[in-house]
């Protein structure tokens, strides 16, 4: 079993802790014991927290990519084109940056644009991922006046400060 | 226009498809090539052309579903596959689509090939000639959420026949929304 850091390199501190918890993580059975991890000198707690937060990572990160394989498969029977790389490294890097995030239910226009939408009740956000950064968005919401539409550019970064209500529909 | 006592029928493509099978917005998308709207309309089948009355949904389906397959006439049509989806939207909300925020209203139109076919247009007015060349914008991502959200109805373009049956197919599970 290999660890990530040699005795003679392992860093220092608190931050130092939750990087050889994972370096031990990462090294070991994913079904491995409390005790047993805490019979290596790491701390169980500490290591719960790390290693919870690294399954679900693993598992997020295992799911986009099963998603985004079997979107590719469709798309390249249709049309016997890969997806759009730029659209593609959007959606991946939407979904990462905002851990947080749902899963949306998932389609391509024939240009390979992924388009991800998620839904509540008749709320709706629609997203075409155009570059890694960037993106076109679609998002209905009921008001007092009954539903209303807007639409727009925005980018991974902003986009949630500027409409808090795309958040509440992508958390779910 | 289409009575909007009536339906049409998109034919998705399987890319265009949820995990699960269902229709999504991008079922929807009016397309562009070479920087020029490729799509004047969406093109759909008018279900109580061929089989009107009181037939429910899945039954519409499945006589446009027969007509395509045969079709005897030679008209241009997307052939229904097992991995491909209909979705079915009822004209009324077609015609009522509330997009004044787009300054776009939809319309239904016949659009045969000749007689009895089915083939219909979803028509935005003003048309796509007042739309950015570019394509996909913004504002035809917000058509395309509002045409999927009105999907009442969906099943695959070809079904499955019965285990141990006569070969007569029924869909595992058509849907409704």
């Amino acid at each position: 079993m290999e660890l990530a850091f040699s005795p003679a390199t392992k860093p220092q501190g608190e931050a130092s802790a939750v990087a050889r918890q994972r370096a031990l993580l990462m090294a070991a059975n994913a079904d491995e014991s409390v005790s047993a991890i805490q019979a290596r000198g790491a701390e169980p707690r500490l290591s719960a927290a790390v290693g919870g937060a690294m399954i679900y990572d693993e598992r997020r990160a295992a799911a986009l990519v099963n998603v985004l394989v079997t979107l590719d498969a469709a798309f390249y029977e249709d049309y016997e084109e890969l997806l759009c790389d730029e659209s593609r490294a959007g959606f991946e890097s939407f979904m990462k940056y905002h851990r947080w995030a749902r899963m949306p239910l998932l389609g391509s226009e024939s240009t390979g644009k992924i388009v991800g939408t998620w839904k509540s009740g008749d709320e709706c956000l629609s997203i075409r991922f155009v570059e890694r950064h960037r993106f076109h968005y679609a998002i209905t919401t009921r008001g007092q006046d009954g539903l209303r539409r807007d639409w727009g550019h925005s980018n991974i970064v902003t986009f949630f400060d500027e409409h808090p209500s795309a958040k509440r529909l992508v958390r779910g | 226009m289409l009575p909007e006592t009536d339906h049409i029928a998109r034919t998705c493509n399987a890319s265009s498809l949820g995990s699960s099978g269902e229709p999504t917005p991008a079922s929807f998308e009016f397309r562009v090539r070479d920087g020029q709207w490729k799509d004047v309309y969406l093109s759909v089948n008018w279900l109580e052309l061929l089989c009107p009355g009181e037939a429910d949904l899945p039954a519409k389906v499945d006589v446009l579903r027969t007509v395509q397959r045969a079709n005897e006439h030679g008209w241009p049509l997307i052939k229904p596959t097992a991995k491909k989806v209909y979705a079915v939207i009822p004209v009324r909300a077609i015609h009522s689509a509330s997009l004044e925020e787009a300054a776009t209203t939809l319309a239904c139109r016949h659009e045969p090939h000749g007689d009895g076919d089915p083939h219909s247009g979803v028509h935005p007015n003003p048309g796509v000639d007042h739309w950015p060349a570019t394509g996909d914008g913004a504002a035809q991502l917000a058509v395309q959420q509002y045409l999927w959200s009105a999907v009442c109805h969906y099943e695959p373009g070809m079904l499955k026949p019965p285990a141990g049956g006569n070969g007569v197919g029924k869909a595992a599970a058509p849907a409704t929304p």
